[in-house]
C-alpha cells in the first residue's frame, strides 16, 4: 500500500506530484487538497463515462458534477449511471463509494474501490491520497453509500 | 479577619458565577431536528424537535413527532427552518422501487403547524437537472434561484466577456434580473454560485469566479437591491476555491455569512451588509476551532481526512466534530468571539447529553434510533 506523507496545511495527506497534473492540472496547481471527487471522475471517465456539458473538465475548468462529492453522485444517479446504495458486496473493483456526514447525511468524501473478492476490499483515493489501502468498512464518523457502476 | 476572608471568597464566588453565566447570558435556545428511525429502503423516519437550552444546560425532545419521511434507496439532506412556523422543504425526487422509476415525496407533515414549502414546478426540473441552486426568500414568501455554474462551453469562446448571472424571484409572473459581469470579469473562464439569500429586492448572491492560469480563484457578492445588481469583490478565495470535494458549508448570522470550505481547519466570514464585503477569519473563531480540531481529531491513517460541519441557530455557531477517541459526535456551540458555550456529545446508549463549556454533563435525552441530527437553515437554501 502506497501511502504519501506530504501533507494540506489542514493535515489533508496529499502529494500532487503522483497526480495526473497534465490532463488534469487544475487540482494539482491551483485548487488544491479538495481532489476526492475530481480523482473519482477521472477513474470513472476513463473507464468510458463520457463527458457531457454538465459532467466534464475542459481544458483548465472542470464543472461541479466533475468535481464536488455530492453533485457527482447526484449526476451518476440521475443519469442512470450508478445503482446507488449497493451492499459493499456489489460495489466491485471500478465502483465509486460514498462517505456522509453520520450526523446530517451530508456528502464528504468519495473514493474509487480498486478490489473485492468478498472478504477483502481495497480503494485508491486522493486527498487523502491512498494505493490500495485496505477497507474494513469502520471508519468512525460516517455512513458509507456504495454505489454499482452501469456501463 | 474570618468576615474579611468570607467577603472577599464570596466576592470571587460573585465574578466567577458571572463570567461564567455571561458567556451565554442572553442566549436564545438552539433548535435541532432529531430524526428517528430505521435508515433502510422503504422505511420511514419520524422527526421530532429537540431544543437545546444552553443557558440552562437542558436538551428536550418534543413529546409529538413535526413530520415524517419515507425513502427508498436515499435519504438527501433535509433543509428546515424553525419560523415560525416550522417549515420544512419538501423535496419529491425520482426513486427505483422494485426496478420502477417512481417519484416519492420526501414529508409528510405530523403536526398541524408544520409547514411545508415545495419548489415551483419548474424550479424543481432544473433542481432535478442540477442546473440552479435555490433558497426561500422569507421577505417576500417566495424562492429564488441563480445558476449552479456559469462556464465557457467545451467549445466556443474563451472567456465569459458579456455573460450574466440570470437571478429568478418566483414571484408570479416570475422576475429574472440578470447581473450582468462587471469590466474587471470579462476575461474569466467561470461563476460558480455557492450561496443566496433574499429577494431581488434586499438580497445577495455570493459567487466563486475562476480565471485560467490564476493563483485562485476569487470571490464576488452581488448585492441585490431594489432590483438591481451590484458586483462587489470579496478577495480570494479561501485555500484557492471551495467549490472541489465537499463544498463549502454555510452558517449565516444576521448580516455575517460564515463559510468553511476549501481549507477544512479554517473558518472564513463574509460581512454581506459592509460596504466593501471582504473575506476575514475571525481569530477567536478559528483559535477555539483549531483547539477543538487538536482536541477531538486523530489521523489514524486509515481513512477520510478531517472533516468538520458548520451550522448556526441564527444566534450561534454550531460546529460539529467526530471525536475519534469516543467514537461519538460533539457540537458546539460557540460565541461571536469564539467562547465555548456548551457543547452535546451523544452516548453508546443512545443519549444526547448536554455539557457545559468544561465538559461537565449537565442534563440529557434520550434518542433512541437516531439518524440524523439537523440544524435549521436559515434560508432553505440548497445547492
Amino acid at each position: 500500500m502506497k501511502e504519501t506523507t506530504s501533507f494540506c496545511s489542514d493535515g489533508t495527506r496529499e502529494n500532487t506530484a503522483n497526480w495526473n497534473n497534465v490532463q488534469y492540472p487544475l487540482y494539482g496547481q491551483q485548487v488544491t487538497c479538495n481532489d476526492c471527487a475530481d480523482f473519482v471522475s477521472q477513474c470513472l471517465h476513463a473507464g468510458n463515462i463520457p463527458m457531457t456539458s454538465a459532467w466534464n473538465y475542459s481544458g483548465a475548468l472542470p464543472t461541479t458534477d466533475w468535481c464536488n462529492v455530492g453533485s457527482l453522485k447526484a449526476y451518476l444517479l440521475s443519469n442512470g449511471y450508478i445503482t446507488y446504495g449497493v451492499a459493499l458486496k456489489y460495489c466491485l473493483c471500478g465502483d465509486p463509494f460514498f462517505f456522509a456526514n453520520i450526523t446530517t447525511g451530508v456528502l464528504e468524501h468519495t473514493v474509487f474501490m480498486v478490489y473485492n473478492d468478498g472478504s477483502t476490499f481495497k480503494y485508491d483515493a486522493h486527498t487523502n491520497d491512498r494505493l490500495r489501502l485496505n477497507w474494513t468498512g469502520t471508519l468512525g464518523g460516517y455512513v458509507y453509500h456504495y454505489a454499482h457502476v452501469i456501463y | 479577619m474570618k468576615r474579611l476572608c468570607s467577603l472577599v471568597l464570596i466576592i470571587v464566588l460573585c465574578i466567577v458565577a458571572t463570567t461564567g453565566c455571561s458567556r451565554s447570558a442572553g442566549v436564545a435556545p438552539v433548535t435541532m431536528v432529531a430524526e428517528q428511525g430505521t435508515n433502510a429502503a422503504g422505511k420511514t423516519l419520524t422527526a421530532y424537535l429537540v431544543t437545546w437550552d444552553i443557558q440552562r444546560g437542558t436538551v428536550v425532545r418534543s413529546d409529538a413527532p413535526l413530520f415524517q419521511r419515507s425513502y427508498y434507496n436515499d435519504w438527501p439532506v433535509m433543509l428546515w427552518s424553525s419560523g415560525p412556523p416550522f417549515t420544512v422543504l419538501q423535496r419529491s425526487v425520482d426513486q427505483v422501487q422494485g426496478g420502477v422509476k417512481q417519484q416519492l415525496l420526501m414529508v409528510q407533515p405530523a403536526a398541524s403547524d408544520t409547514r411545508v414549502l415545495t419548489w415551483p414546478a419548474t424550479l424543481a426540473l432544473n433542481m432535478k437537472a442540477q442546473e440552479s441552486v435555490s433558497w426561500y426568500a422569507w421577505d417576500k414568501k417566495v424562492f429564488m434561484s441563480a445558476p449552479l455554474e456559469v462556464l465557457i462551453p467545451l467549445y466556443g469562446y474563451k472567456t465569459l466577456a458579456g455573460k450574466s448571472v440570470q437571478i429568478t424571484q418566483y414571484t408570479a409572473p416570475v422576475q429574472t434580473l440578470a447581473a450582468v459581469l462587471p469590466s474587471e470579469l470579462q476575461s474569466i473562464e467561470g461563476v460558480y454560485t455557492i450561496y443566496g439569500s433574499g429577494s431581488l429586492e434586499n438580497g445577495f448572491v455570493l459567487v466563486e469566479t475562476r480565471t485560467a492560469g490564476a493563483a485562485v480563484d476569487v470571490f464576488w457578492l452581488i448585492r441585490l437591491t431594489g432590483g438591481k445588481a451590484t458586483w462587489l469583490p470579496c478577495g480570494d478565495a479561501p485555500c484557492g476555491g471551495v467549490i472541489a470535494g465537499a463544498g463549502p458549508q454555510f452558517a449565516r448570522i444576521d448580516s455575517r455569512l460564515y463559510l468553511l470550505g476549501g481549507c477544512r481547519n479554517k473558518i472564513a466570514m463574509i460581512d454581506t451588509a459592509a460596504a466593501k464585503p471582504v473575506i476575514t477569519y475571525p481569530t477567536g473563531i478559528n483559535r477555539t476551532f483549531s483547539s477543538l480540531i487538536t482536541k477531538t481529531w486523530k489521523d489514524t491513517g486509515s481513512g477520510a481526512p478531517f472533516f468538520a460541519a458548520l451550522k448556526g441557530s441564527g444566534t450561534v455557531l454550531q460546529l460539529s466534530l467526530f471525536n475519534t477517541a469516543l467514537n461519538a459526535e460533539q457540537t458546539y456551540a460557540l460565541n461571536e468571539d469564539g467562547t465555548i458555550l456548551g457543547y452535546l456529545e451523544g452516548d453508546t446508549s443512545g443519549r444526547l447529553w448536554c455539557m457545559n463549556a468544561s465538559g461537565r454533563r449537565l442534563s440529557s435525552v434520550s434518542l433512541p434510533s437516531l439518524q440524523y441530527l439537523l440544524s435549521s437553515s436559515q434560508d432553505l437554501f440548497a445547492g
